[in-house]
Parts: C-alpha cells; sequence; structure tokens
C-alpha cells in the first residue's frame, strides 16, 4: 500500500479515486457506441428515474453532469455565451446555458468536447423534483429535436400528511411512464432487468451513504474536492455494477483509514459542512482550507441529492419514496433545518459554508434562514460566498478564497475561546 | 523590537510601524501597478521615519488583497480579523465595524468580546466604494475632501439612480449640464453610497457603538449622512485608513511576544 | 357632450381608486363581517374564495427599494416575489386575513415557507398545483388539489360551500371576464379618452375590487364610451404605431406613457395581469366543482406550465387579431419560466412578419433613460417598416 501512494493523485488520498475518471470515460464510450448501433438514448435529469430505461434498453445521459464536467474543464462560459446569443437570459441556470450552447451551437465546434460530446437525445425524461428549470429546459431541447418528453412531477417533501399524497402523486406518475416508455419502445418493461437495476441502484446508494457516515470520523479521513469527483458515478451510471465496484472500494479503502486514524490531513483543527453545488470551476475553494488545518466533513450535495435507498419488496412504491424523501431540494425548509440540525451534530461541524449559488434558487432561497437558524438555535457560525456553479463570469476567485480564510480565523478563534474557557473551568 | 503591518490594498498600500516603545508610526501610498514593489519601498520609508533604517522587523503580518504577494512577510492575515483588531485598539467598545474601503465594503460584527461573530463583504462591484467616489470627483474637478466640504452645503438632494459607477457617472454630468447645484449633485451622490453600504450592514442589526473606517471615513458628508439615516453616532478613528495595517502590527506583536 | 367627458372622468376615477387604496376596500369587507385574503397567482381559483364569503385580493408587488426581504432572500428571484416578502415583514400586508401561494414555480414556493415562518396570517395556504398538465395523473392530482382547498377554505370559515353560492360566484366572474372582453376590444380603436396609463389601472384595480360591484361599475362606463362615441365625438389624439406586450406581471404605468411619448400605443396583451387572467371561463352547466377544475386546468397556459402550447398560439392569436405592428417582449429578471420561453416566442413572432423588442423588466420599471432610448428607436423601426408598406 505504501508504495502505491505514488500513484495517487495530488490533492487526492484515496487510491480508489483515480478510477473515476475512468469510469465517466468508459460510460460516455458506451453510450456513444450505443447510439451508432441505433439504440435509443434518453436525456435524463437529475433525480429522474433512470433505473427504468435500463429496463427497457433506453441509455441514460446527463446534460447537467456534463454540465459539471464542462465547468471543471473552463469550457462552460464559452457555451454559456452561445445560449446567449440564441436568446436565453444570463440570469437562467448555468447548466442550461452550458447545455443550450450544445444544442444551439455549430456541430462542428462540439467534436472536440470531453468524451467527444453528449450524443443526441431520442427521448427526454424530466422532472420538477429538484426544480422547474429542468422542465423548461428539457421543453427547449424537446423543441429543438422534436421528441418525445415526459415529465414527473412532484410537490415538495414537507410534512407527514403531505408527503402521503404527494407520494401517490409520484407512484401513480412512475407507472405512468412505464407506459409511455411501452409506447415509445414498442415493447413490454423487462422485469428481470428491472429488478436487478434497482439492485444494483439500492447497493450503489448504500455503499454511497456508509461512505458518507465514515466521514463523520474524527478525524475525517477524505475530503470534499476528491468526493465531488467521486459522485460522478452515483450520478451517471446509477443502477449497473460499475458504481457498485467502484464504491466498494472506496469504502473499504476508508475503512481501513478510520481503522488507522487516517485523516485527510494531518492536523485536522476545524470541521466544516458545505452547502449547495459545488463551484465548478473552482474547487480548490474546497481544498485550499486544508492548508489551513480546516477540512469539509459533509456536503449537502453529496448526501442529500444523489443515490437513495430502495425498499426492493415494493419497488415501484418505494422509487416514489426515494425520490421523495432525504431529497434536499425537494424538501421544505422546516425539514432543511432538521436535517441541518442531525449532521451538524453527527459530523462535529464547527462551521458551515453556503454557497451562494445564483443559478439554483431551490439551494439557494432558503440559506439566510439556515444561516439565522444556525447561529440562534445550535451556535454556529456559518457564511455565504456568492458565485454560479457553472458560471464563472463575475466571480473572484481571491474573494472567495478571503472570505473563506476569514471565515477560518473567525472558528479557530472562537475554538481557541471555548478551549480557554474549559481549561478555567477545569482549574 | 518593532513590527509591521502592511494592508496591501488594490487602490492603496498602508503600512503600520510599532517600535520598542509601543509608538506608532505609518504612510500611505498609491499601490500603483506593483503592489509588491510599492510596499518594499513603502517599508523602507517608514523605518527611516521610525529612525530604523536598515533595521529590519522582528515580525512582519501582511493583509488585504495582495497579502499574499508580499513574500517578505512572515504572516497573512485577512483584513477582516485585522481591521477588527485595529479598531478595537483605537476603541475598545465597538461592536460593528464600517469599512468603505478603495475597492470594497466590509461589515463586521463584533460580540462584547471583540471577536468577529459574523461579517459580510460586498466584491461585486465598484458602486458604494470609495473608487465610486473617485470617478464622481475627477468628473466633477473636486477633490476627495473638497467633496464632503461641498455636501454639507447642500439644501436639497439630486436623485442619482444609476447602481453602476459608470452610468452613475453620466448621469451627474448630465445634472451638471442642467445647472443643478453642485452641492446638491454631491449630496445625491453620498446618498447613493450610503444607502449601498447600509443596505449590506442593515441585514443584522447594528449595535454600538459603530465605528466607520477606510478613506470614505475622513468625508464629514458621509458621515453625517449614515448618523442621519441611523439616529445615532457614528465613531470616526482619526486615521481611519491604517486600521487594516494597525491590525496587522498588532498580531505582528502578539506573535513576536509568543516566540 | 362636456357632460359624457365629466362623466366618464368621475367614473374612471372611481374605477382606479380600488387599485389606489385596496386597504380601503378591504377595511370596508371586513366591516361588513367577511375575511379578506390575498393571493399570488391567477391559477388560485377565486370563485371558491367569493363562494366563502372572502374578499380575494391579488398581491401585484410594488417597485420601490427593497430593504428588508434582502435579509431572508437573495437577490437573484423576480420582484413580485421580494416585494410580496418585503411587504409582508413590513407590516404593510397586515389588512388581509390570509395569503394563498400556489406553487407556480421554485420561487413561489419557497417563498411560502419563508412567508409562514416569518410574517404569517390566521390562514396561510400552498396550493400545490401540479406543474405537468398532460398526463392523466396530472389532471386527477389538480382536481384533487381545487377539492382539497374547498375544504380547507370551509375548515377556515367554519362553514361548508353551498352549491349555489358557488354558481353565483362562477356567473359573477363570468360577467367580469366578458365585461373585461368587452374593454380590452373597446380600446382597440385608440379613440377612448383613456390614457393607456389608466387603462392599465382600471385592469389593475379590478385585482383588488369586489368582482360585482367592479363588474357594475365597468359596466356602467362602457356604456359611456358607446355613448361618447354615439354622439359623434372622435379622438383629438392621432392614431400610433400599435404595439402588443407579452409578459407576466405589470404594474408600471410609467411604461405605457412612455411608449405613448415616442409614438406606440400598447393595443394588446398576453400578460399574466392583462388577458390571460380574463380569457377563459368557467362552463355554468353541470357541476360547478368539475367545471372550475376544467377551466382552471385548461385555461390559455402560464410559462410555468408544461406544455406551454396553447400558450404560443393565444399569443399569436392575440396579435393578429389587434393588428399590432410589433412586440415588446418583457423579460421578467429571474423569472425562469418566462425567460426559458422568450427565443422560441420570438421566432414564433418573427415567423408572422412582426419585428420584436425585448427588455428585461421588473415589473417593468429599471433605468428610464435607457427605456426611452430602446422604445424610441424601436417605434421608430416600426415606422418605417410601416412607410414602406
Amino acid at each position: 500500500m505504501a508504495s502505491d501512494t505514488k500513484k495517487i493523485k495530488k490533492g487526492r488520498v484515496l487510491q480508489a479515486s483515480n478510477k473515476a475518471p475512468q469510469i465517466l470515460k468508459d460510460y460516455w464510450e458506451k453510450l456513444h457506441k450505443a447510439k451508432s448501433e441505433g439504440k435509443k438514448i434518453a436525456w435524463v435529469s437529475g433525480n429522474a428515474p433512470a433505473e427504468l430505461l435500463w429496463a427497457f434498453d433506453v441509455l441514460p445521459a446527463y446534460p447537467e453532469n456534463y454540465a459539471a464536467v464542462l465547468a471543471a474543464a473552463k469550457l462552460s462560459g464559452e457555451l454559456c455565451n452561445i445560449a446567449e446569443k440564441e436568446g436565453f437570459s444570463r440570469d437562467l441556470c448555468s447548466y442550461a446555458r452550458t447545455n443550450l450552447g450544445i444544442v444551439f451551437g455549430e456541430k462542428s465546434s462540439l467534436k472536440d468536447l470531453p468524451f467527444g460530446g453528449l450524443p443526441e437525445p431520442d427521448i427526454l425524461v424530466t422532472t420538477r423534483i429538484p426544480c422547474l428549470t429542468q422542465v423548461k429546459w428539457w421543453e427547449v431541447i424537446r423543441d429543438r429535436y422534436q421528441i418525445p418528453m415526459f415529465s414527473l412531477d412532484a410537490p415538495f417533501s414537507t410534512t407527514v400528511e403531505t408527503s402521503q399524497s404527494g407520494l401517490e402523486y409520484v407512484y401513480e406518475q412512475i407507472l405512468d411512464l412505464i407506459h409511455f416508455l411501452e409506447d415509445f419502445t414498442g415493447r413490454k418493461l423487462e422485469e428481470e432487468v428491472f429488478s436487478e437495476t434497482m439492485r444494483l441502484s439500492d447497493k450503489g446508494s448504500g455503499l454511497w451513504n456508509e461512505i458518507m457516515d465514515l466521514r463523520a470520523n474524527i478525524p475525517c479521513p477524505v475530503g470534499s474536492r476528491e468526493m465531488c469527483g467521486n459522485v460522478f458515478p452515483l450520478v451517471s451510471c446509477l443502477g449497473t455494477q460499475v458504481p457498485v465496484d467502484f464504491y466498494t472500494d472506496l469504502r473499504d479503502e476508508l475503512r481501513d483509514r478510520v481503522d488507522k486514524g487516517l485523516g485527510a490531513i494531518e492536523n485536522e483543527q476545524v470541521r466544516l459542512m458545505l452547502d449547495n453545488i459545488p463551484y465548478w470551476h473552482h474547487l480548490s475553494l474546497l481544498s485550499d482550507v486544508e492548508k489551513h488545518g480546516a477540512v469539509f466533513v459533509f456536503e449537502t450535495y453529496l448526501r442529500y441529492v444523489w443515490g437513495g435507498r430502495i425498499n426492493l419488496q415494493d419497488p415501484y412504491r418505494s422509487y416514489a419514496e426515494k425520490v421523495f424523501t432525504e431529497v434536499w431540494l425537494n424538501s421544505g425548509l422546516d425539514l432543511r433545518k432538521s436535517m441541518l440540525r442531525e449532521n451538524v451534530k453527527k459530523y462535529a461541524i464547527d462551521g458551515v459554508v453556503f454557497l451562494s449559488n445564483r443559478s439554483c434558487k431551490r439551494f439557494s432561497l432558503w440559506q439566510l434562514e439556515l444561516k439565522a437558524f444556525l447561529e440562534k438555535e445550535l451556535d454556529i457560525p456559518s457564511i455565504l460566498i456568492e458565485g454560479d456553479m457553472a458560471d464563472p463570469g463575475g466571480y473572484s476567485q481571491e474573494q472567495a478564497t478571503t472570505r473563506m480564510e476569514a471565515f477560518l480565523e473567525m472558528i479557530k478563534k472562537k475554538k481557541e475561546k471555548t478551549k480557554e474557557l474549559r481549561g478555567i473551568a477545569k482549574i | 523590537m518593532h513590527v509591521v503591518g502592511i494592508d496591501a490594498g488594490s487602490n492603496s498600500v498602508k503600512i503600520v510601524l510599532i517600535d520598542e516603545e509601543g509608538r506608532v508610526f505609518f504612510q500611505i501610498v498609491r499601490t500603483g501597478s506593483n503592489s509588491v514593489k510599492a510596499a518594499r519601498e513603502l517599508l523602507d520609508k517608514v523605518l527611516i521615519d521610525a529612525n530604523l533604517a536598515d533595521c529590519w522587523p522582528s515580525y512582519i503580518v501582511s493583509t488585504g488583497y495582495g497579502r499574499n504577494y508580499i513574500d517578505f512577510s512572515n504572516k497573512s492575515v485577512t483584513e477582516i480579523s485585522c481591521h477588527a483588531k485595529g479598531v478595537r485598539h483605537v476603541i475598545p467598545e465597538v461592536r460593528t465595524l464600517i469599512d468603505i474601503g478603495g475597492q470594497d465594503n466590509k461589515v463586521i460584527y463584533l460580540d462584547a468580546e471583540g471577536n468577529v461573530q459574523d461579517f459580510l463583504m460586498n466584491d461585486k462591484c465598484a458602486a458604494g466604494t470609495g473608487r465610486f467616489l473617485e470617478v464622481i470627483a475627477e468628473a466633477l474637478n473636486l477633490s476627495l475632501e473638497q467633496m464632503g466640504e461641498e455636501s454639507l452645503k447642500a439644501l436639497g438632494e439630486v436623485s442619482i439612480s444609476s447602481t453602476c459607477t459608470v452610468f452613475a457617472e453620466s448621469e451627474v454630468v448630465s445634472h451638471v449640464a442642467r445647472g443643478e447645484k453642485l452641492a446638491d449633485i454631491v449630496a445625491g451622490i453620498h446618498r447613493s453610497i450610503v444607502r449601498r453600504v447600509l443596505g449590506m450592514a442593515q441585514r443584522r442589526s447594528i449595535i454600538v457603538p459603530l465605528v466607520v473606517t477606510g478613506g470614505v471615513g475622513k468625508n464629514r458628508g458621509v458621515i453625517q449622512m449614515i448618523q442621519n439615516e441611523l439616529g445615532f453616532e457614528v465613531m470616526v478613528p482619526k486615521e481611519p485608513q491604517i486600521t487594516g495595517a494597525l491590525g496587522a502590527a498588532l498580531i505582528a506583536s502578539e506573535q513576536v511576544i509568543t516566540i | 357632450m362636456v357632460a359624457i367627458t365629466q362623466e366618464i372622468e368621475e367614473k374612471k376615477r372611481s374605477l382606479i381608486q380600488y387599485y389606489e387604496n385596496p386597504q380601503v376596500t378591504a377595511e370596508a369587507w371586513k366591516a361588513k363581517g367577511g375575511k379578506v385574503v390575498g393571493y399570488l397567482c391567477s391559477y388560485v381559483p377565486e370563485e371558491i374564495l367569493l363562494a366563502a364569503g372572502i374578499l380575494p385580493v391579488r398581491i401585484l408587488g410594488h417597485l420601490d427599494d427593497i430593504s428588508v426581504a434582502s435579509s431572508y432572500f437573495q437577490p437573484f428571484v423576480c420582484r413580485l416575489i421580494r416585494s410580496t416578502l418585503e411587504k409582508g415583514l413590513t407590516k404593510n400586508l397586515a389588512y388581509l386575513n390570509g395569503l394563498i401561494i400556489s406553487y407556480t414555480c421554485d420561487g413561489m414556493r419557497m417563498l411560502y415557507d419563508t412567508w409562514v415562518a416569518n410574517v404569517n396570517t390566521e390562514f396561510n395556504y400552498l396550493l400545490d398545483l401540479p406543474s405537468s398538465l398532460d398526463r392523466m395523473p396530472n389532471l386527477r392530482y389538480f382536481q384533487r388539489i381545487i377539492k382539497d382547498f374547498i375544504a380547507s377554505v370551509e375548515a377556515y370559515t367554519g362553514r361548508a360551500i353551498k352549491e349555489e353560492d358557488l354558481r353565483s360566484a362562477i356567473s359573477i366572474y363570468n360577467r367580469y371576464r366578458r365585461l373585461a372582453k368587452e374593454f380590452y376590444y373597446l380600446h382597440f380603436s385608440q379613440d377612448l379618452p383613456l390614457s393607456s396609463a389608466d387603462f392599465l389601472k382600471i385592469n389593475l384595480a379590478a385585482f383588488v375590487a369586489p368582482k360585482d360591484k367592479f363588474t357594475d361599475e365597468l359596466e356602467a362606463y362602457l356604456g359611456l364610451f358607446k355613448a361618447w362615441r354615439n354622439s359623434g365625438a372622435a379622438s383629438q389624439r392621432p392614431k400610433m404605431t400599435p404595439v402588443h406586450i407579452s409578459g407576466s406581471v405589470v404594474v408600471d404605468p410609467v411604461f405605457f406613457e412612455l411608449v405613448e411619448k415616442v409614438g406606440g400605443y400598447v393595443i394588446s396583451d398576453d400578460l399574466c395581469t392583462g388577458t390571460r387572467y380574463f380569457w377563459d371561463e368557467v362552463e355554468e352547466e353541470g357541476d360547478p366543482i368539475q367545471a372550475l377544475a376544467h377551466r382552471y386546468l385548461s385555461r390559455v397556459t402560464c410559462p410555468s406550465k408544461y406544455p406551454a402550447e396553447n400558450r404560443s398560439s393565444f399569443l399569436l392569436d392575440r396579435i393578429r387579431e389587434s393588428g399590432a405592428r410589433g412586440v415588446i417582449i418583457l423579460g421578467e429578471k429571474f423569472c425562469d419560466p418566462h425567460l426559458f420561453e422568450i427565443p422560441s416566442v420570438r421566432k414564433r413572432i418573427e415567423a408572422l412578419g412582426v419585428s420584436s423588442l425585448c427588455l428585461e423588466t421588473e415589473l417593468v420599471a429599471t433605468g428610464r433613460e435607457q427605456l426611452v432610448t430602446r422604445l424610441e428607436a424601436f417605434v421608430d423601426i416600426l415606422k418605417r417598416k410601416e412607410g414602406i408598406k
């Protein structure tokens, strides 16, 4: 193991993380190959029931995920410009603008995109569960390609009562989606394939949750930036064996680190929580804190957006449960407060960083309330850092870094005072 | 044993030196295009002032926008912590601090013990900062001090609606062309700044004493306006521009003690 | 002639004062023992409220500065939502007994929880409408939401809503809708002694006034116009270049003045606060609850709904019908549903051979000087094109 540390990419602590880029590359190749063989490709939004598609031999591709890849590769700015030229306002979601830059761009300029770009869709499946933008964005794509589209609707998850009626509504739509896919493909749902896909999806999600749980350890065995890279297989390949294998390795390596007391950094002084989608064009914002003895140990984006457990006894209904439970973006304010409270405690959080991401109203608009809640009820400090997940325009990396550093100084001072007080108390 | 604090802003560099007897020396200079060079040259000046030429400081803390580029400093600390420290030294009871800097505004909320409890920074654009005033002062052919004095003569106020510095400048030019009173125009400009600054600061309740720092702190018109808006007294240190550098120097002296 | 003009002025004042003093109307209603409930979206079935003895008051937002609300919501959400929150937090909506917010869009939905946590009224209601309206489960859910709404209103008032009251409310609203349409068509001729700004104010007044009283007054008002026309009076004003405005909520009368200042005339619209509000009537035969659900489901859609097909055909119909020479598209800042559809709306308008101008607005307002410049340049283009024809 010791000799393998040379192979670990700079800034990473896990050997297993090395595999993530290849997984993505392989999946994209699979998509392109399938397309060339005449198989059907669906463009799917996050939280949409992609597992169902496998059971109809339709392969899911994720424009949203791809937009994050493009932003990290510093290519999204250019694509957003194309979308703006087409008439789409700069105030619209930057994931949408990035993707529409591809949809409306010159085909010739797209060949050089990572993984050869996204294969064109034959069918569209979206949902309002993360946001209404997903539906309106997909409608633009539908108008462009003139292909069938299905939108899965749902109310917010709030109390148990509203959840019940919302759940029924989603369940009915899942059954309806099956009809829709039957009409489109001309075949019936393959039950065995579906069961297997659900089993693997649940397994992958279970492993992911275990990984998240392991990070509650002190010291935290792996930081945020690395894990943001490692989530991509959960997003794009859920329901296949690939994420199961990948996350098994990841979990085992993390267990080992926890047993040995190995932290992501040597001298862990500050444990941070991150809320919202990372600014993909400035991922070092999440790792630079490690130079100052701080580490992000929990992200709402990683724990409460992707994956989700499934009750295999009643897959269709529990499928509806999955997209309705513990999905941060579809949870009411009170639910978010309780999820926050639970995890601040579980992960021994010293401070919360709210990325005030102007592209995502669903994530951002309650951040000021949550900030006040953290301060008043839990005495946990937090800051907001304005920016955008995929559009680097109007954002200053220096300013964001300064704020982060000032925040760390504030927390360290606070912890010093608490230690002092405790010291005095002991005497 | 003397220590130095350097506040390397993108508009100006401020240096504070505290000597063995606790005397404070300071210098301010325009940053120009090379902040490191400007800081280095300014440091020499301050050392001469303090009769410590060729005597390198025991510890240097740098802060401000260019803090990480000052390769000859021992440590860099953000301007949030430094401003809080500096102002507390001069006005120990301070609870809320508004710094209207050349390039950005900061609001720092301190608890009863003087620790930073929360802070806000506007960093989107120049409107509402010292740069905004500079642009307008140039357009009106006034110095920044004259702007302050001029506004106190105002009997009315011309409303400036643009939230963008560049557009506000054209608005000002058109008001001058229409023959509006200079004092009223300047008062309107000051209102713009005050609105922006207080709009940010009032997101939390402002606990007194409230201190305003930054070059704009020298503008009596702006300070008066803030006081009138809030309904209570606003304190301004004698040298409002150097509080960041002062805080940095104080942090430097703490480092030396611990050594 | 002079007498008619004077009467027209008086009647106009009387109609507009509802818009200028919504609190007065609300207090008068409450003094008679009724409740006053605000609402934020035209998908809220007002007839149900009226049948329960409640005065529905649409909250339209304002153009004033927003300060307190900035501590609760970041600025990247539309002005309607922010100004409603501002008004609520500064106790300016304290005359309302309740507020109904619908899950029309993300910002709106999130406003609900923030409102309940920080402002609150005795009757906060979330109308959890579906966004998709194309498949059976959506339609069933829609009907279920309407039924739940009725039950909640009944629980709030403490009494059941009688069928005859519901029929009566439907009839009142339909009457208003017909008259509003008539008014809309009447002002096509550009020869009424009524500015576009006042036309807007009268239409906005309808949102806060008791519908039957308002409709009576509006009917009398329209009667005066017809009499005035029959008396052979001709408008002093020259015909101006007619334009259509497309958008969401518009509450800025100055905008209309500016359009007229540069030689244009707002002749038609497909605004949320315009034709989309009153165009479709409720079937008065059969079960009223079914009829209501059907009307709200199949009315001209808002861009927040999917799919938005019937919306674009509605828009094009309004343009063809009015003979508008150009379209001003008001892109409401931070309104995702409207902003996503603008490029395709523009293309459809262009296909008709009509020019369009796209403006970024916040219930309109924003940068007067720049607005005038843009409007003037646009109307000049339209005039030039007309000349060539």
